[in-house]
């Protein structure tokens, strides 16, 4: 095929993209500058944004946001790679079905497991039943309606859901490092830990990396498990950003401006920790 | 060649599948939550229409109630009016705000045809807007206070002990419950508990022309008062959602609840229950002067959207609905739904006993009930009210915060969303 042709077959593509990627895009941050109720909508311009900033429910939702991030992403990348690492081993029996395995939460549903995690952990669920009766605990924890508990469950949630995701990831960079550097390092007297320190731990760096961002915007999208496990509670202990906009929208009376300016500090927020990321982690392609 | 021909017709016909419906084509789209009272009622409303009217189709879409309020929303903010139904069912909490922001969505033609004086007022006035009434009230959310017998006689007590109560009385029976069976004697859903209390003196979240009504608002002080002191007894179960709350009443976890009489069909499902179980009148905020043994809670209405069939859709509901008695008795029989439509309480199957209740007349209790419901005001802001104060709630009746934290904070917080 000739070169222009292939330049016409992009542009159904680029129609799509177009439609329903740049427009909705530029049309919220249009949006953002607005403040609306129902379709009724007037231009205010920043105020939107001057008016998160003296918020104490996002002041509150970007704290809780904050604890799920710093908490969770690291402890669940770490699982991941070690979990990577010793699904790797040569010698492993039953590979297949350990890697169906690992892959399996990241595969269901996130209603229905956020489900399963609520009922787990009700004050008279699994958890503390378990806990009851092997006496480590005299009486029942109210997992979900204190402020920590709630939030220590949450992040328990999300590493069980997502630990595999990237499982995945990590053992497909592991795969790709070249055999021949780790039986050079043995010859040389390297023992197992200075190999996955020195070898496989750099050669990951920039899958460590591309991990770390999705898990980043993963966590600032937050909204099905905080919904559906403790529906932003108790309190605001676990409110979101995510539960932030659907409540401008469908619980109170709808404001599409407010929402959209929401959503647009959440883009900023994300651009700037990615960019953090890329410099410490020094991505040098 | 022939794959991209392939996936470009593919494509377009998808496209063509996103047709909208015809309008006026006698096809009446319903919306509504809750396939077993709700659902029940309509088709049952339907079937009778349709032996009148043969040329009417209805097209029932059953979803969950959050999901309708969602997608009612969505499709309102796009102007997409063709996935919108005619005949929608919007909870009493939700819809002034869906009437006073949506105005223009909503059809008026029920105003001509039915006969509001047959409705309770409380049920009438938040559906009025500047005159004009919307909609057709639908289930009764009049309160009782439901209680576990079997537990009440271990505790050495009696129906008798829970009739026309002060929360204070209640507070000895609670703990006595606690002490003789170890068992919760109260179970509640904190912000739903909490709105009861306000009702039930008269008052809600907002001021009559809009206004929050949350830092000034004694009432509201005192019930907050009132549910952390019984919180600290330790008689209360604080149940995380619904499924606890219905939970810890059906596994026979905590004696009493109050519930609106929606909550019925729900106890009857109790295996072996039968006989066990008694309604009382909700207990009475002693704190308050004029505070009623009464409250609602709950509760929905239909409304017609001005889309389509709107004559067809006025005529259909108020002529089963909106005034047939026969429609609700068999309603009552088949799935226990408790009407507003009062004349529906000089009915035999109204005045008759339940047995699964002892014999008590439950329904023509809860009628008695709605009457003494006092009026109160459900406006736009009170969502917002309502949300900013159940943020705090839970705090509250734990003692982590004293009630004048929370009621400043509340207000501060509802005054940053309120319009």
């Amino acid at each position: 095929m000739k070169d222009k042709t292939t330049k016409y077959l992009i542009i159904p593509m680029l129609v799509l993209w177009g439609t329903f990627t740049v427009f909705p895009v530029l049309a919220s941050f249009i949006k953002s500058l607005q403040s609306c109720r129902g379709n009724t909508c007037s231009f205010v311009g920043l105020q939107n944004y001057a008016n998160l900033l003296g918020d104490n429910l996002f002041r509150e939702s970007l704290i809780n946001t904050s604890i799920f991030f710093i908490v969770q992403v690291p402890i669940m990348i770490l699982l991941s790679i070690i979990l990577a690492n010793v699904l790797n081993q040569k010698d492993l029996r039953f590979k297949g079905a350990y890697r169906t395995m690992v892959i399996l939460p990241a595969v269901t549903s996130l209603v229905v497991y956020s489900i399963f995690f609520k009922l787990i952990f009700m004050e008279n669920g699994l958890v503390n039943n378990l806990l009851l009766n092997i006496n480590v605990l005299d009486h029942p924890i109210q997992w979900l309606s204190t402020a920590n508990p709630a939030r220590f469950v949450l992040i328990i949630a999300l590493v069980w859901r997502w630990t595999g995701y990237n499982t995945v990831f990590f053992l497909s960079g592991m795969q790709n490092i070249d055999d021949e550097i780790y039986e050079a390092a043995k010859i040389d007297g390297a023992n197992t830990i200075q190999q996955f320190t020195r070898i496989t731990l750099p050669l990951l760096k920039p899958i460590i990396l591309f991990v770390t961002i999705i898990s980043t915007l993963g966590t600032l999208n937050l909204f099905d498990e905080p919904m559906v496990i403790t529906n932003g509670g108790p309190g605001t202990a676990t409110i979101t950003l995510g539960q932030m906009i659907y409540k401008h929208l469908f619980v109170f009376t709808p404001n599409a401006g407010y929402a959209s300016a929401i959503a647009y500090f959440i883009v900023i927020i994300a651009v700037t920790l990615a960019i953090l990321q890329r410099k410490v982690l020094g991505d040098d392609e | 060649m022939k794959k991209i021909i392939a996936l470009l017709t593919a494509f377009i016909l998808v496209l063509a599948g996103c047709s909208g419906e015809v309008e006026g084509d006698n096809i009446l789209k319903v919306w509504y939550w809750d396939p077993y009272i709700n659902g029940t009622s309509i088709s049952t409303a339907a079937e009778m229409y349709k032996t009148q009217n043969l040329d009417v189709e209805f097209e029932f879409v059953e979803m969950a109630r959050e999901d309708m309020q969602t997608k009612f929303t969505t499709a309102a903010l796009a102007g997409d009016m063709d996935s919108l139904p005619d005949v929608i069912l919007l909870g009493d909490d939700i819809a002034p705000m869906y009437l006073s922001v949506y105005n223009d969505l909503f059809a008026t033609n029920l105003n001509d045809v039915v006969d509001y004086s047959n409705f309770p007022d409380y049920k009438v006035d938040p559906m009025t807007v500047d005159g004009t009434v919307y909609g057709l009230p639908f289930d009764n959310g009049v309160s009782g206070l439901y209680c576990n017998n079997k537990i009440i006689e271990e505790a050495g007590l009696s129906k008798a002990d829970f009739e026309n109560l002060t929360w204070s009385q209640f507070d000895e029976l609670g703990l006595q419950i606690r002490e003789k069976t170890g068992k919760y004697a109260y179970s509640w859903s904190a912000i739903t508990n909490l709105r009861n209390l306000v009702h039930s003196a008269g008052t809600d979240y907002v001021n009559e022309d809009g206004s929050l009504n949350i830092a000034d608002n004694e009432i509201l002080k005192s019930s907050m008062q009132e549910m952390q002191d019984m919180y600290s007894q330790g008689y209360v179960y604080d149940a995380v959602d619904w499924t606890d709350y219905v939970g810890s009443i059906t596994n026979g976890d905590a004696a009493c609840t109050v519930s609106g009489a929606w909550f019925v069909p729900t106890i009857k499902q109790i295996e072996g229950g039968e006989g066990n179980w008694f309604i009382a009148e909700v207990p009475r905020l002693d704190t308050v002067e004029g505070a009623a043994n009464a409250t609602a809670e709950g509760g929905s209405s239909w409304y017609i959207l001005e889309n389509g069939d709107q004559d067809v859709a006025a005529e259909f509901l108020n002529t089963t609905l909106g005034s047939s008695s026969e429609l609700y008795d068999q309603l009552l029989t088949e799935v226990g739904l408790v009407a507003t439509y009062l004349p529906a309480a000089e009915s035999d199957t109204y005045k008759a006993g339940d047995e699964f209740f002892g014999g008590q007349t439950i329904y023509s209790d809860f009628l008695t009930w709605s009457d003494e419901v006092p009026p109160y005001l459900i406006l736009e802001n009170a969502q917002v009210a309502q949300d900013s104060l159940g943020t705090y709630i839970n705090a509250v009746v734990k003692g982590e915060m004293t009630v004048e934290e929370a009621i400043a904070q509340s207000q501060a917080q509802a005054e940053q969303t309120a319009v």
